[in-house]
């Protein structure tokens, strides 16, 4: 936050203008709509993620789970409740929430492999209790969502359910990103980057990692009320292991810490992987591929691209020009120039 | 004010303090010297709930806070200026030192702040930046100012001239005296001894997890039991 109070344009901005503006170009094109809808949905998710990694200092491979949780909330909820769209969303990221604050409980003693191990366990048993829970669930088959609307407008078709996506999904976004700048950020970020002098000055870090973990959960919980709407039918099948690993790679291409960078890095990569599945099977090795790039290039993650791309050149300049070294070499060049012509 | 009675800490099965019995009077500088891994920085922990004691016993002020968790010893009026100075680097200096009062009202972080900045000017001419563009003295600064801004009565201070110039170092020490003088009792574990024992008033010198001497600080920066204790002879 600190950081993009520096910048200069205002990139959020630029982004959200963007999004409202570009169905006029292709707002007939279901295919094209429903990538950028599933981008949104994908950038909250990865936040929501980020907001455990990156300011919680936490890890965690199974945020698919969650997902699970909500959008299979939301089904339930509409089928059975006929509930309007706001509180399903809400009842979706609350039971998420629910859940993340069981699994949150035992962090204040897992740390690190066993952290990662038991979300990862999570992750892989959503889907299997999905498919036994057959009276909840109906199992194998899933649950369609029934066609849901809102102040009249049809969910179910574009642009609309797009718009309202971006609407929901830019609030949350913009929720996570007030909520890493108040206290309750900065405790979560003190806990990730000390938990002992964080100890020392009276912080709680055991609830600081269980609010973390349950925030986490809730907007990833919305974000699977969303895919609830956007795929119309949930299963088991829609929440491998694959999805967590992918919001994993979102959060580290995107920058740990960057709520922006989330929403860059799961733009990126729908968009890689909706076109690499055309190449037929390589979208994941494509994926692999960027973050690995990613790494080398910029290891804080693309949201400190500009950071470091600025740097490089002020070095370059400054290896130019200092004093007369650079002119002299940059006059040389431009009287040989002029000779030569 | 503070009184350990046979401390022991042990990490796994390897003991790092034993039977450690150590006494700190109000508004007094005690100082604990000695060798590494002899128990010092453990101690510190202990007394500000960050270790678990195996046996023994905490006073504080007439009561025992052996069974209390870190946060409650803070509200008690304990805080520990950390080994390593373990600043926030991505905060900025201001926002540390809010951290540091989490504990406080928002009137206690004002004034806490206004005293930061009086103890440490340097801290007030930095306020607005990143903590992690600060030199190390800075950082130190800092990191003792933090601590400071929950009102402590006992302040743990762990290796404060870790990695500093010798002319800072002096700078620290000369604020470790007035925060006493403001009414504080500090609890001071160094490696620099003779430093040390020049602001102290009782030092304990510990070694291979007991105390191998103890007394004024006078009565210990002569006998030059610390030099022997830090060969370990």
């Amino acid at each position: 936050m600190i950081r993009a109070r520096r910048r200069g344009l205002p990139w959020p901005l630029l982004a959200f203008g963007f999004a409202v503006a570009f169905p006029a170009a292709y707002g007939g094109n279901t295919a094209i709509m429903s990538v950028a809808t599933q981008c949104l949905i994908y950038a909250v998710a990865a936040a929501s993620l980020n907001l455990l990694m990156g300011y919680g200092g936490q890890v965690s491979l199974g945020h698919a789970g969650f997902l699970a949780a909500g959008a299979y909330t939301a089904a339930v909820v509409a089928i059975h409740f006929r509930l309007p769209l706001v509180p399903e969303i809400l009842a979706a990221g609350l039971v998420a929430a629910a859940i993340g604050f069981v699994l949150g409980l035992p962090t204040g003693r897992l740390h690190g492999l066993y952290l990662v191990i038991l979300t990862l366990g999570f992750g892989v048993a959503v889907p299997q209790i999905a498919l036994n829970w057959t009276g909840l669930t109906n199992g194998w088959a899933g649950l369609a969502m029934p066609p849901t609307t809102l102040w009249g407008l049809d969910l179910t078709s574009q642009p609309t359910l797009y718009y309202c996506v971006l609407a929901v999904s830019w609030l949350c976004l913009l929720a996570m990103l007030s909520l890493v700048a108040t206290r309750s950020g900065r405790i979560f970020m003190a806990v990730r980057d000390s938990e002992a002098a964080a100890m020392a000055m009276g912080v709680n870090v055991w609830r600081a990692k269980v609010k973390v973990f349950t925030t986490s959960a809730f907007f990833c919980g919305i974000a699977g009320d969303l895919l609830a709407h956007w795929t119309g039918l949930v299963a088991p099948t829609s929440f491998p292991f694959d999805l967590s690993l992918l919001f994993f790679s979102m959060v580290i291409v995107g920058g740990m810490g960057s709520i922006w960078g989330s929403l860059t890095g799961a733009v990126l990569l729908v968009v890689i992987a909706d076109q690499a599945a055309s190449v037929g099977g390589l979208s994941t090795a494509i994926i692999g591929g960027a973050v690995v790039l990613t790494l080398l290039v910029a290891p804080e993650g693309l949201a400190s691209l500009p950071r470091v791309v600025s740097w490089r050149l002020r070095r370059m300049l400054e290896r130019e020009a200092p004093g007369e070294i650079g002119r002299f070499r940059n006059r040389d060049q431009r009287v040989r120039k002029e000779r030569r012509a | 004010m503070l009184r350990l009675e046979g401390i022991t800490c042990a990490y796994g099965p390897v003991a790092a303090v034993r039977d450690l019995d150590l006494e700190a009077r109000e508004r007094a500088i005690v100082c604990v010297l000695g060798a590494n891994g002899a128990g010092k920085s453990t101690t510190l922990k202990a007394i500000a709930g960050l270790v678990a004691p195996l046996s023994g016993r905490i006073w504080l002020a007439g009561r025992d806070i052996t069974p209390l968790p870190p946060p409650q010893r803070v509200a008690l009026g304990i805080a520990l200026c950390p080994e390593g100075r373990r600043i926030f680097p991505e905060f900025t200096v201001e926002e540390n030192l809010r951290i540091g009062g989490h504990i406080a009202s928002r009137e206690e972080v004002a004034q806490g702040i206004a005293r930061a900045v009086a103890l440490f000017p340097r801290l007030g001419e930095r306020i607005r930046q990143s903590a992690a563009t600060l030199s190390g003295g800075e950082q130190q600064m800092l990191a003792i100012a933090r601590s400071l801004m929950s009102r402590p009565k006992l302040l743990l201070l762990d290796e404060p001239s870790l990695g500093l110039a010798p002319i800072v170092m002096r700078q620290i020490f000369d604020r470790i005296r007035a925060i006493r003088k403001e009414g504080a009792t500090v609890v001071l574990v160094e490696q620099n001894a003779n430093l040390a024992l020049r602001i102290a008033d009782y030092a304990y010198v510990l070694a291979n997890g007991r105390v191998a001497i103890e007394g004024s600080a006078k009565m210990v920066a002569a006998s030059g039991v610390v030099e022997r204790s830090y060969l370990g002879a």
